[in-house]
């Protein structure tokens, strides 16, 4: 994963899968540079293969996180695989995406 | 300054006010049908002259046979209507003279809430045969001393809306703020944790603080799912915690709002010794007798942990704690009405003088055929029918209930399962505890651990068929989904035999089983969370009984696995 932070705003891209083993890695490197100052999120799935229960936990303490602060959270790239995945879920009624 | 009253003075005194509850049970237990009469004349007498009242003629109501003939069963959609005025438009004494302190806020199986109206009678039995009624059971069990401690409670306050000046919000929610927030001093976890802030890592607090005090108790939750997931943080991040503990400080990886971490903090005291003491045992190994090597005084856990919460109980006792368990009663968004009498126990005993009870045998519909106390026979299955102080009357609990025994006149009650649950694919209804036992004798023959499972009626194929949903703990290599379905079906059939001539005569398909990815059911209770559900009272799903159920468990299945 790459996390490129620029003022108010931080991107995160996502190579390869999210799953129960890279899951915490995301996690704890989101909690390592997310300060107060961020306001917009961007997740970026365009090299994400693969998101499994435990990565849309993660994804979702984020939104979580990011609501809780008045910012936002969108999710950009996202490939007609794991789009599938966030709409039977019903996730897609709760985040952004694109 | 204030003057600190100890522990065991306040708990004591906490324990002293639900004797009423214990009393009451003593002096009816020989008859509770002449107490339960006194209840349902007191609460028709009290309604005559509601909307409700006056249009089934409750001042003409002298007895139980009278009442039986003039009211039928009722189910929340029958007041639906009037709960909606009284909400809309202020109007009240529609159904009940006693007034709403609050909407309860149901779970719902087809996630359609209820507001359930609670008056400050019915709020009170809750309020007394919960928290207060552990105290006064753990005394009369293990002695004075054994409630001279501090309750490490999970429980945490979910938003709370307001309506027409009274909160909507679980059940759960209420016992929460009204009463673990106003004796927050009795509790470990600060109040940070007890109402969370959204964006405030709650598990983390739970856990650091209840570690950080020795003298636990009793530990405390709604379900004991959620013990055993602060046992699984635990287990997972103990270093950390006691490193904190320790330095007096709160790691920055664990999430919370700054004004929060930067209050707690100001706070907290290092605690080298008991760090200490805790890496010793951490260190030691993680077994049954963990939680009593962390708080040597721990008397009992206080959860349901019965029907589908057995299979977390079972996890709890295995890997961390082997203390006696008090299970809770029956207590639903509509009142509390069974109470337990004894520890590690799933039997109950009606909160006699709380409600007007009546059983309607299973099977029977007839409205006039519901019994009294003395009418119940042992091995009896019945639906708990109540009238209660919050205006519902003959009210369809659709809880179905056992008679094991008696305590002199006084029924103790097993639970069977929730009526509305259960699968039913051509008239053999399976409802969960069959499922359940399937379930349980399938693991203990091939050697797999599950978490969580449920099961979707699948009528998509014909012959329509039981698909299993399972999320694991412990998978056997070279085990597959196929070997698991034949040895389900099987003990499906020894469960409810009505399925062998199913499965014979293809009215029923064999069974699927589709195992889970790992995280599966925790997605599910975060999701509900984030959409609004009351955290404490989120049920795992047994049975799928909507499209939108379906489609979460199915894109989620653990391909890898055939």
């Amino acid at each position: 994963m790459t996390i490129i932070k620029n003022g108010s705003s931080m991107v995160i891209e996502v190579k390869g899968k999210l799953d129960t083993t890279t899951s915490p890695q995301l996690e704890a490197e989101i909690a390592k540079q997310l300060d107060d100052d961020v306001r917009s999120i961007t997740l970026d799935l365009k090299d994400s293969i693969y998101i499994s229960s435990a990565g849309l936990r993660v994804i979702l303490t984020l939104e979580k996180k990011m609501e809780a602060v008045g910012g936002s959270l969108k999710i950009v790239n996202v490939s007609d695989f794991i789009m599938e995945v966030f709409t039977e879920t019903g996730l897609s009624d709760i985040l952004t995406l694109e | 300054m204030a003057v600190k009253i100890p522990l065991l003075d306040s708990n004591s005194k906490i324990a002293d006010e639900c004797e009423f509850i214990v009393s009451d049970f003593e002096r009816y237990k020989s008859n509770p049908d002449s107490k339960n009469t006194e209840v349902l004349l007191k609460i028709v007498d009290d309604n005559k002259d509601t909307e409700y009242g006056r249009k089934l003629g409750f001042s003409d109501i002298k007895d139980v046979d009278d009442y039986r003939k003039s009211v039928s069963l009722t189910a929340f959609d029958d007041y639906v209507e009037m709960v909606y005025r009284e909400i809309e438009n202020g109007e009240n004494n529609l159904y009940s003279v006693y007034g709403v302190c609050q909407y309860n806020r149901s779970s719902g199986t087809m996630g359609n809430p209820k507001k359930i109206p609670m008056s400050a009678i019915t709020m009170d039995y809750f309020l007394n045969a919960s928290g207060k009624l552990t105290l006064a059971l753990v005394r009369s069990r293990f002695g004075e001393q054994a409630i001279n401690g501090k309750i490490l409670s999970v429980a945490e306050a979910s938003p709370v809306k307001m309506i027409n000046g009274k909160m909507y919000c679980g059940l759960s929610t209420h016992f929460v703020i009204k009463w673990i927030l106003e004796h927050h001093e009795l509790y470990t976890s600060p109040v940070e944790a007890i109402r969370p802030h959204p964006d405030t890592n709650s598990r983390y607090l739970h856990a650091r603080y209840g570690l950080a005090e020795k003298n636990v108790v009793i530990l405390y939750s709604t379900f004991s799912t959620y013990i055993l997931d602060m046992f699984h943080y635990i287990e997972h991040n103990w270093e950390m915690l006691c490193n904190d503990i320790e330095m007096g400080t709160i790691d920055p990886s664990v999430r919370m709002p700054d004004s929060v971490r930067s209050k707690l903090e100001s706070e907290l005291k290092p605690m080298p010794e008991r760090a200490d003491e805790l890496r010793s045992v951490f260190r030691a190994g993680f077994d049954s007798t963990l939680a009593k090597r962390i708080w040597p005084n721990l008397a009992c856990i206080n959860a349901i942990s019965t029907g589908a919460f057995s299979a977390y109980l079972q996890q709890l006792r295995e890997r961390y704690v082997d203390v006696p368990v008090l299970m809770t009663g029956l207590t639903a968004s509509e009142g509390v009405f069974t109470i337990p009498y004894e520890f590690d126990n799933p039997l109950s005993v009606p909160t006699i003088g709380s409600a007007f009870f009546e059983f309607l045998p299973l099977g029977e519909d007839d409205p006039t055929k519901t019994l009294n106390f003395g009418q119940l026979k042992v091995g009896g299955e019945y639906e708990l029918i109540v009238t209660t102080f919050s205006g519902l009357y003959r009210y369809r609990t659709r809880d179905a209930l056992k008679v094991e025994g008696f305590i002199d006149g006084m029924p103790k009650l097993s639970y069977l399962y929730r009526m509305d649950l259960c699968v039913n694919l051509n008239g053999e209804k399976t409802y969960e505890p069959a499922l359940r036992k399937a379930m349980d004798d399938t693991v203990a023959e091939l050697g797999f651990r599950y978490l969580d499972f449920c099961v979707y009626p699948n009528t998509d194929v014909t012959p329509s068929c039981y698909s299993f949903f399972i999320e694991k703990i412990r998978y056997p290599k070279g085990l597959t989904t196929k070997e698991i379905a034949v040895c389900l079906q099987k003990n499906l059939i020894i469960a409810n035999p009505l399925l062998e001539c199913k499965f014979e005569h293809d009215l029923c398909g064999p069974v699927t089983v589709n195992i889970l990815q790992d995280e599966t059911y925790l997605l599910y209770r975060d999701k509900l969370i984030l959409q609004g559900g009351p955290s404490a009272q989120v049920k795992p799903v047994k049975i799928i009984m909507n499209e939108a159920q379906l489609r979460f468990f199915k894109i989620l299945i653990d391909n890898s696995i055939q």
